[in-house]
């Protein structure tokens, strides 16, 4: 009987170990995505058209997104082209929200976007919604957002 | 002193007598064919010399030992055992040397009489069958556990997605969240005017959709949040399209 007890120990150990390494080691490996971006804002009297081109680095807890794009707010042009380095933490248990605990935002040389308008489609440092929707819908593809739901996509590279 | 032989078989020695359990049948045994059984029993599985059983069997009860008479009480005691039902020889002669208990009979005494005179012969095949069954229930416990175990994580641990197919159009597989209709989806997706491009269905892709909109009941004016994901698989790429429109009236 002890040695059956014994062996069931193991062997609970065991399952109890690779569930572990499985949703802790493997499910937050690397996912790296890029894709094309539109954005169209009408908000009262003021417009806002964006293009573009965004990749996102998502392990464990950092998110580091690269926007590479046009914009265009009432009637003025702009050239949007910075990175955006995001540390999560898990909202509330939440399984799509995260609570922003640092941000960086690392400006490219032609980024001449500023950063008042940049905040109504992007994640600005002058925006105080330090929540952010992240929703991996399968292995390859990711949806996230600054507004608790989608605003972006990409697809594994 | 009692002896069970083959299961069926009684033999008192204070009754000095053998008794058939089956059939109740019994042979009462002189007192020396009572000693000579009762030391061969006591001895069995042990060749038992034949001096030896004239010191103990004879001599000391003041009996004449000798072969012809040692002889003669061990075929008494043979075909004793014969009337009673035991087809197999059950005193072995040993040439030369004396007799012993025949290694092929199942000889119980009083000691161990309680575990049964039936059992030795049947309890080899049922420990082993208990034995089976006892590892098929354990076998059967880990694998309930086991699976138990992995329904439990997938439970705790599952997402429920909140894209789920629930239409093809042409060649696309449209995801939508559970709040919306097929219709609804395939009506904004035709839409040019709510967003630029029209979805091109002639190629196999997957499209992500989602929208929000308030449709205000009082005229205090527009919300719509729409967004579309297209991931071609023809050039594996996507392409994501937001549009935002809040207007006050």
């Amino acid at each position: 009987m002890r040695k059956y007890l014994l062996t069931f120990s193991i062997f609970v150990l065991i399952v109890i170990l690779l569930l572990f390494f499985y949703f802790n080691i493997i499910d937050q490996k690397t996912f790296s995505c890029e894709s094309k971006y539109n954005v169209t804002q009408y908000m009262n009297n003021n417009s806002l058209l964006s293009e573009g081109i965004l990749s996102v680095e998502l392990s464990g807890n950092d998110f580091l997104i690269n926007f590479e794009g046009l914009l265009t707010s009432n009637n003025k042009n702009y050239i949007i082209s910075r990175n955006i380095d995001l540390t999560l933490k898990k909202y509330n248990n939440s399984n799509y929200l995260y609570y922003i605990t640092e941000m960086k935002i690392i400006l490219h040389e032609h980024d001449n976007t500023p950063e008042n308008i940049a905040q109504q489609s992007l994640f600005g440092s002058l925006n105080n919604d330090r929540i952010i929707y992240i929703n991996k819908v399968n292995d390859d593809t990711i949806l996230f957002g600054n507004q608790m739901l989608s605003q972006y996509g990409c697809k594994r590279k | 002193m009692r002896f069970d032989i083959e299961g069926f078989i009684t033999f008192d020695t204070e009754e000095a007598c053998l008794v058939n359990l089956l059939t109740g049948d019994c042979i009462e045994l002189s007192a020396t064919s009572t000693r000579l059984l009762a030391n061969l029993l006591q001895y069995r599985g042990d060749i038992v010399s034949r001096i030896e059983i004239f010191q103990t069997v004879f001599e000391k009860y003041g009996a004449r030992a000798s072969n012809s008479n040692l002889n003669q009480y061990i075929s008494t005691l043979r075909r004793s055992l014969s009337d009673l039902g035991i087809e197999k020889d059950v005193i072995i002669t040993v040439p030369r040397i004396g007799f012993k208990i025949s290694d092929e009979i199942i000889v119980t005494t009083d000691s161990d009489y309680q575990s049964s005179f039936i059992l030795p012969a049947i309890s080899p095949q049922l420990t082993r069958n208990r034995s089976i069954w006892k590892n098929r229930k354990f076998s059967a416990s880990v694998l309930f556990i086991f699976i138990s175990v992995l329904l439990f994580t997938h439970l705790f641990f599952y997402k429920k997605p909140t894209y789920e197919q629930t239409t093809i159009q042409d060649k696309c597989s449209i995801y939508i969240p559970d709040s919306m209709s097929r219709t609804e989806v395939l009506s904004n997706i035709k839409n040019k005017d709510l967003l630029p491009p029209i979805i091109d269905c002639s190629t196999p892709k997957k499209i992500y959709f989602l929208k929000r909109q308030i449709n205000s009941t009082h005229g205090l004016g527009v919300y719509i949040n729409t967004f579309i994901l297209e991931c071609s698989f023809k050039n594996n790429q996507c392409h994501s399209y937001y549009y935002r429109e809040i207007k006050n009236a």
